[in-house]
Protein backbone atom coordinates (compact mmCIF):
# COMPACT_ATOMS: atom_id res chain seq x y z
CA UNK A 1 0.00 0.00 0.00
CA UNK A 2 1.59 3.20 -1.09
CA UNK A 3 0.01 6.77 0.61
CA UNK A 4 0.06 10.18 -1.11
CA UNK A 5 -0.80 13.43 -0.09
CA UNK A 6 -1.90 16.13 -1.24
CA UNK A 7 -3.04 19.26 0.47
CA UNK A 8 -4.97 22.11 -1.43
CA UNK A 9 -4.39 25.42 -1.03
CA UNK A 10 -7.80 25.90 1.06
CA UNK A 11 -6.34 23.20 3.54
CA UNK A 12 -8.34 19.95 2.22
CA UNK A 13 -5.89 16.84 2.43
CA UNK A 14 -6.91 14.06 -0.30
CA UNK A 15 -5.05 11.31 0.36
CA UNK A 16 -4.56 8.53 -2.64
CA UNK A 17 -4.13 4.77 -1.08
CA UNK A 18 -2.80 2.76 -3.82
CA UNK A 19 -2.74 -1.42 -3.64
CA UNK A 20 -4.25 -3.07 -0.79
CA UNK A 21 -5.67 -1.46 2.39
CA UNK A 22 -5.72 -4.73 4.75
CA UNK A 23 -4.46 -5.23 7.86
CA UNK A 24 -0.47 -5.44 6.98
CA UNK A 25 -1.00 -1.86 5.54
CA UNK A 26 -3.96 -0.15 8.46
CA UNK A 27 -1.29 1.22 11.18
CA UNK A 28 0.22 2.66 8.53
CA UNK A 29 -2.74 4.56 7.01
CA UNK A 30 -3.43 4.90 10.25
CA UNK A 31 -0.67 6.83 10.99
CA UNK A 32 -0.56 8.77 8.13
CA UNK A 33 -4.24 10.16 8.49
CA UNK A 34 -3.42 11.18 12.13
CA UNK A 35 -0.52 12.89 10.83
CA UNK A 36 -2.30 14.98 8.53
CA UNK A 37 -4.92 15.84 10.65
CA UNK A 38 -1.63 17.16 13.18
CA UNK A 39 0.00 18.87 10.92
CA UNK A 40 -3.11 21.15 10.26
CA UNK A 41 -5.35 19.49 7.63
CA UNK A 42 -8.99 18.88 9.69
CA UNK A 43 -10.50 18.15 6.27
CA UNK A 44 -9.70 15.09 4.45
CA UNK A 45 -10.88 13.67 1.28
CA UNK A 46 -9.29 10.03 0.87
CA UNK A 47 -9.29 8.71 -2.62
CA UNK A 48 -10.28 5.09 -2.81
CA UNK A 49 -9.47 4.85 -6.57
CA UNK A 50 -6.37 2.68 -6.46
CA UNK A 51 -7.18 0.72 -3.80
CA UNK A 52 -7.47 -2.80 -5.07
CA UNK A 53 -8.68 -4.34 -1.44
CA UNK A 54 -10.26 -3.50 1.76
CA UNK A 55 -10.41 -5.29 4.97
CA UNK A 56 -12.19 -4.61 8.68
CA UNK A 57 -8.56 -2.96 9.04
CA UNK A 58 -8.68 -0.99 6.46
CA UNK A 59 -12.03 -0.03 7.91
CA UNK A 60 -10.58 0.66 11.18
CA UNK A 61 -7.95 3.26 9.87
CA UNK A 62 -10.77 4.95 7.92
CA UNK A 63 -12.27 5.54 11.29
CA UNK A 64 -9.20 6.48 12.75
CA UNK A 65 -8.89 8.94 10.93
CA UNK A 66 -12.49 9.88 11.20
CA UNK A 67 -12.44 10.03 14.83
CA UNK A 68 -8.84 12.61 14.65
CA UNK A 69 -10.80 15.05 11.92
CA UNK A 70 -13.51 15.26 13.73
CA UNK A 71 -11.63 16.26 17.07
CA UNK A 72 -10.23 18.70 14.97
CA UNK A 73 -13.93 19.79 14.26
CA UNK A 74 -12.76 18.76 10.60
CA UNK A 75 -14.59 15.61 8.79
CA UNK A 76 -13.43 12.47 6.62
CA UNK A 77 -14.84 11.94 3.92
CA UNK A 78 -14.55 8.93 0.96
CA UNK A 79 -14.35 9.92 -3.16
CA UNK A 80 -14.19 6.90 -5.71
CA UNK A 81 -14.95 4.00 -3.65
CA UNK A 82 -14.44 0.29 -5.61
CA UNK A 83 -17.23 -1.64 -5.57
CA UNK A 84 -15.48 -4.02 -2.99
CA UNK A 85 -15.18 -0.94 -1.14
CA UNK A 86 -18.81 -0.26 -0.99
CA UNK A 87 -19.67 -3.71 -0.40
CA UNK A 88 -17.26 -4.24 2.39
CA UNK A 89 -18.54 -0.59 3.83
CA UNK A 90 -22.23 -1.63 3.60
CA UNK A 91 -22.22 -5.13 5.36
CA UNK A 92 -20.33 -3.41 8.59
CA UNK A 93 -23.04 -0.21 8.01
CA UNK A 94 -20.25 2.18 8.25
CA UNK A 95 -21.70 3.34 4.95
CA UNK A 96 -24.14 5.38 7.50
CA UNK A 97 -21.18 6.82 8.92
CA UNK A 98 -18.75 7.79 6.07
CA UNK A 99 -19.95 10.91 3.32
CA UNK A 100 -19.43 8.96 -0.03
CA UNK A 101 -18.77 10.82 -3.91
CA UNK A 102 -17.78 9.42 -6.94
CA UNK A 103 -15.28 11.92 -7.53
CA UNK A 104 -12.45 13.89 -5.29
CA UNK A 105 -13.69 17.01 -7.27
CA UNK A 106 -17.23 16.35 -6.31
CA UNK A 107 -16.33 15.94 -2.32
CA UNK A 108 -13.84 18.56 -2.88
CA UNK A 109 -16.44 20.94 -3.70
CA UNK A 110 -18.78 19.46 -1.18
CA UNK A 111 -16.66 21.05 1.40
CA UNK A 112 -17.06 24.40 0.41
CA UNK A 113 -20.45 24.49 -0.45
CA UNK B 1 -23.56 -25.13 8.97
CA UNK B 2 -22.45 -26.51 5.71
CA UNK B 3 -24.08 -29.05 4.28
CA UNK B 4 -22.47 -32.58 5.22
CA UNK B 5 -22.16 -33.67 2.06
CA UNK B 6 -21.81 -31.06 -0.52
CA UNK B 7 -23.32 -32.47 -3.73
CA UNK B 8 -21.25 -32.67 -7.13
CA UNK B 9 -18.05 -33.49 -8.28
CA UNK B 10 -15.35 -31.48 -7.18
CA UNK B 11 -14.04 -29.19 -10.22
CA UNK B 12 -11.37 -27.41 -8.23
CA UNK B 13 -9.24 -28.54 -5.64
CA UNK B 14 -6.21 -26.70 -3.96
CA UNK B 15 -4.24 -26.09 -0.54
CA UNK B 16 -1.21 -23.92 -0.09
CA UNK B 17 0.57 -22.58 2.73
CA UNK B 18 0.22 -19.54 4.34
CA UNK B 19 3.20 -17.75 6.40
CA UNK B 20 2.21 -15.52 8.85
CA UNK B 21 3.30 -12.43 6.95
CA UNK B 22 2.55 -10.61 3.44
CA UNK B 23 3.28 -13.45 1.27
CA UNK B 24 1.40 -16.08 3.00
CA UNK B 25 -1.66 -13.16 1.92
CA UNK B 26 -0.24 -12.90 -1.74
CA UNK B 27 -0.56 -17.34 -1.49
CA UNK B 28 -4.13 -16.45 -0.65
CA UNK B 29 -4.71 -14.38 -3.15
CA UNK B 30 -3.17 -15.96 -5.81
CA UNK B 31 -4.96 -19.22 -4.78
CA UNK B 32 -7.74 -17.43 -4.79
CA UNK B 33 -6.89 -15.94 -9.01
CA UNK B 34 -6.86 -19.83 -9.76
CA UNK B 35 -10.29 -20.88 -8.41
CA UNK B 36 -11.70 -18.12 -10.35
CA UNK B 37 -9.82 -19.26 -13.36
CA UNK B 38 -11.12 -22.74 -12.75
CA UNK B 39 -14.71 -21.10 -12.20
CA UNK B 40 -14.35 -19.69 -15.55
CA UNK B 41 -13.20 -22.89 -17.45
CA UNK B 42 -15.82 -25.08 -15.70
CA UNK B 43 -18.94 -22.98 -15.27
CA UNK B 44 -21.22 -21.80 -17.67
CA UNK B 45 -22.14 -18.95 -15.81
CA UNK B 46 -19.49 -18.64 -12.96
CA UNK B 47 -20.02 -16.17 -9.98
CA UNK B 48 -19.53 -12.15 -10.99
CA UNK B 49 -16.54 -10.02 -9.62
CA UNK B 50 -18.77 -9.14 -6.48
CA UNK B 51 -19.52 -12.70 -5.27
CA UNK B 52 -15.39 -13.17 -5.71
CA UNK B 53 -14.74 -10.06 -3.89
CA UNK B 54 -17.00 -10.88 -1.19
CA UNK B 55 -15.44 -14.24 -1.06
CA UNK B 56 -11.69 -13.03 -1.37
CA UNK B 57 -12.72 -10.53 1.59
CA UNK B 58 -13.67 -13.14 4.22
CA UNK B 59 -10.70 -15.03 3.12
CA UNK B 60 -8.50 -12.10 4.34
CA UNK B 61 -10.40 -11.71 7.13
CA UNK B 62 -10.23 -15.07 8.50
CA UNK B 63 -6.56 -15.13 7.46
CA UNK B 64 -5.72 -11.62 9.18
CA UNK B 65 -7.49 -13.70 12.79
CA UNK B 66 -5.49 -16.00 12.29
CA UNK B 67 -1.91 -14.26 11.37
CA UNK B 68 -2.83 -11.04 13.88
CA UNK B 69 -4.48 -13.15 16.52
CA UNK B 70 -3.74 -16.82 16.76
CA UNK B 71 0.40 -16.79 16.68
CA UNK B 72 0.40 -19.67 14.81
CA UNK B 73 3.08 -20.22 12.43
CA UNK B 74 2.23 -21.35 8.71
CA UNK B 75 -1.47 -22.01 8.04
CA UNK B 76 -2.71 -24.33 5.48
CA UNK B 77 -6.05 -22.82 3.19
CA UNK B 78 -7.91 -25.80 0.92
CA UNK B 79 -9.92 -24.38 -1.64
CA UNK B 80 -12.55 -26.62 -3.21
CA UNK B 81 -14.70 -26.10 -6.16
CA UNK B 82 -17.93 -27.60 -6.47
CA UNK B 83 -20.64 -27.26 -8.96
CA UNK B 84 -22.73 -24.95 -6.46
CA UNK B 85 -20.24 -23.77 -3.79
CA UNK B 86 -16.48 -22.80 -3.26
CA UNK B 87 -15.54 -23.56 -0.09
CA UNK B 88 -12.03 -22.99 1.92
CA UNK B 89 -11.10 -24.44 5.06
CA UNK B 90 -7.84 -23.20 6.75
CA UNK B 91 -6.44 -24.74 9.29
CA UNK B 92 -3.82 -23.55 11.87
CA UNK B 93 -2.11 -24.75 15.30
CA UNK B 94 -2.28 -21.26 16.81
CA UNK B 95 -4.13 -20.22 19.91
CA UNK B 96 -8.20 -20.95 20.05
CA UNK B 97 -9.99 -18.28 18.50
CA UNK B 98 -12.21 -15.94 21.18
CA UNK B 99 -14.88 -14.54 20.60
CA UNK B 100 -16.02 -11.35 22.17
CA UNK B 101 -17.53 -11.21 24.92
CA UNK B 102 -21.61 -11.63 24.14
CA UNK B 103 -21.10 -14.16 21.91
CA UNK B 104 -20.54 -17.66 22.44
CA UNK B 105 -17.24 -19.31 20.30
CA UNK B 106 -19.32 -21.36 18.05
CA UNK B 107 -22.23 -18.94 17.57
CA UNK B 108 -21.00 -17.22 14.66
CA UNK B 109 -24.28 -16.38 13.06
CA UNK B 110 -24.84 -13.95 15.71
CA UNK B 111 -23.55 -10.74 15.06
CA UNK B 112 -22.60 -8.42 18.17
CA UNK B 113 -23.62 -5.17 19.19
CA UNK B 114 -20.28 -3.05 18.57
CA UNK B 115 -19.51 1.04 19.15
CA UNK B 116 -20.36 2.04 15.43
CA UNK B 117 -16.88 4.13 15.79
CA UNK B 118 -14.89 1.30 16.90
CA UNK B 119 -11.75 0.76 14.68
CA UNK B 120 -11.55 -3.21 15.68
CA UNK B 121 -13.72 -6.09 15.84
CA UNK B 122 -15.80 -6.13 12.68
CA UNK B 123 -13.15 -9.31 10.58
CA UNK B 124 -15.31 -11.99 11.92
CA UNK B 125 -18.82 -10.33 11.28
CA UNK B 126 -17.79 -8.92 7.87
CA UNK B 127 -16.85 -12.41 6.98
CA UNK B 128 -20.14 -14.01 7.90
CA UNK B 129 -21.83 -11.17 5.99
CA UNK B 130 -19.64 -12.11 2.71
CA UNK B 131 -20.41 -15.72 2.87
CA UNK B 132 -23.49 -18.27 3.48
CA UNK B 133 -21.66 -20.11 6.46
CA UNK B 134 -18.88 -19.42 8.39
CA UNK B 135 -17.79 -22.48 11.33
CA UNK B 136 -15.05 -22.67 13.63
CA UNK B 137 -13.59 -25.16 15.41
CA UNK B 138 -10.87 -26.38 17.81
CA UNK B 139 -9.89 -30.24 17.83
CA UNK B 140 -9.16 -31.89 20.85
CA UNK B 141 -5.45 -31.73 18.84
CA UNK B 142 -4.96 -28.17 19.41
CA UNK B 143 -6.20 -27.28 15.97
CA UNK B 144 -7.91 -24.49 14.68
CA UNK B 145 -9.70 -25.32 11.43
CA UNK B 146 -12.25 -22.04 9.51
CA UNK B 147 -14.53 -23.22 6.99
CA UNK B 148 -16.02 -20.58 4.42
CA UNK B 149 -18.71 -21.65 2.46
CA UNK B 150 -20.30 -19.35 -0.60
CA UNK B 151 -22.97 -20.72 -3.09
CA UNK B 152 -23.96 -19.39 -6.47
CA UNK B 153 -26.56 -20.73 -8.93
CA UNK B 154 -25.16 -23.76 -10.18
CA UNK B 155 -24.89 -23.52 -14.26
CA UNK B 156 -27.69 -24.82 -16.34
Amino acid sequence: MDATIDTQQNGIAVVAFTGRLDFLSAASARGRLADTVAQGSRRLVVDLGETTFIDSSGLGALIGGLKAARKAGGDLRIARPTEQARAVLALTSLDRVFRFYPSVTEALADYDA
Amino acid sequence: MPDPEPAGETLFAETCRVTPDASGVEAIHAALDRAWRAMDDALACPPDPLWRMLFATAAGEIAANIITHAGAGTATLALCLRPDRLTAIFRDHGAPYVAPPDLEADDLDAPHEMDALSEHGRGIDLARAALDTLTYTRTPHGENIWTLEKRFAPSP
